[in-house]
């Protein structure tokens, strides 16, 4: 998978020496106490993290919230981590999950949204917490998107929007990669009729 | 093949996510003689492209890093670490536990009940807010002990 490299310069809290460690390498250095090896996957994971996250929650401070969030369990959650999987595909596991069962939440509680200042489907809103110009086009989409059910919706964003192997989804959806791929099949198909229709309508 | 099952798979190959050769070759003979499929083909390709145009991946990037975040709260003892979203929304709920707490005051006040009013009665309704609220009335605790078990599970080892 590929890794989003922080960018920022080395401090003396960082691993010194050997600066593209393994996460195994890491890990093992964590479960020995190093901070700054937590520090070094906290920061190799963190930019597409949010990123990922912000597909699901577009506000960006309950995204960066569940990263945080993420990053604590994925320390807290260290001894239950088999070293026979690779690290990063459960690290967004830990992650969707959290931005998935955020939503879910939401949802249920559909009449906070008369007292609350955000909108329900802040997943998909471009119009809250995000100064970025969006086209009508990527309104369109976001508003068709919406429309998906979830269980394909993930899977296409994970894939199409985030381009992650359908071997990485299916690890991170905790799927066979078997199902990820008909998910996705019928995600396309279901995204492409939508699509369609409300050009068709407009 | 039936068109349906060249459709599914249609969706994977618009992707590149059919690998099969033998069912690309399958495919390619398909559309060769499918007008739906050709049709199917062309709007999925279509639709892929617009989907993509929400990427704005490099926007979408912390400003700075979370680090400092995680490591002060793997720092806190896991009574104060709630987790941050919870207490954002716990924060939208306030005004709504301060207005039902107004309500309940108001209904209190405004209809006693059927109880004969008595002066004992009276004084039990015109309390003090602390003794008329009852914390079992109100949304809020009930949200804020749903949170309290999610920081339950943030025990931060002592390792770090």
């Amino acid at each position: 998978m590929a890794v989003a490299r922080s960018q920022q310069p080395t401090t003396p809290q960082q691993v010194p020496d050997e600066p593209s460690l393994s996460d195994a390498r890491l890990l093992d250095r964590v479960r020995k106490g190093e901070s700054a090896a937590f520090r070094e996957l906290v920061e190799r994971y963190e930019h597409r993290l949010t990123r990922v996250i912000r597909r699901f929650i577009e506000d960006a401070d309950i995204a960066e919230d569940l990263a945080q969030e993420t990053f604590l369990r994925v320390f807290r959650r260290l001894d239950q981590f088999d070293p026979s999987r690779r690290f990063g595909p459960w690290v967004f596991q830990i992650g969707v999950n959290l931005a998935l069962d955020w939503h879910r939440r939401r949802k249920r509680r559909i009449w906070a949204r008369l007292f609350g200042d955000w909108p329900l489907e802040a997943g998909f809103d471009p119009g809250v917490a995000d100064p970025r110009e969006v086209s009508d086009t990527q309104q369109e989409v976001r508003h068709v998107m919406q429309q998906i059910p979830e269980k394909y919706r993930t899977v296409l964003i994970l894939r199409d929007l985030e381009g992650f192997s359908t071997s990485d989804i299916a690890a991170i959806l905790k799927r066979k990669e078997a199902t990820v791929r008909w998910r996705l099949a019928e995600a396309r198909n279901r995204f492409k009729s939508l699509w369609e229709q409300s050009h068709n309508e407009a | 093949m039936s068109c349906r099952e060249i459709q599914h798979d249609l969706a994977l190959f618009v992707g590149g996510d059919l690998d099969d050769a033998g069912r690309v070759r399958e495919l390619k003979s398909h559309l060769g003689g499918c007008a739906d499929c050709r049709r199917h083909y062309r709007g999925l390709k279509s639709s892929l492209v617009s989907l993509t145009t929400v990427d704005q991946a490099s926007t979408w990037v912390p400003a700075i890093s979370l680090w400092s975040k995680v490591e002060k709260s793997l720092a806190k003892p896991p009574e104060s670490s709630l987790p941050l979203a919870t207490l954002r929304q716990l924060k939208h709920w306030t005004p709504f536990a301060a207005a039902a707490a107004a309500c309940m005051l108001m209904l209190l006040v405004l209809n006693p009940g059927d109880t004969e009013p008595t002066n004992a009665g009276r004084r039990s309704i015109i309390g003090p807010p602390s003794a008329s609220l009852n914390s079992q009335d109100m949304p809020a605790p009930q949200d804020r002990s749903e949170s309290e078990s999610v920081s339950g599970r943030l025990v931060p080892p002592d390792r770090l």
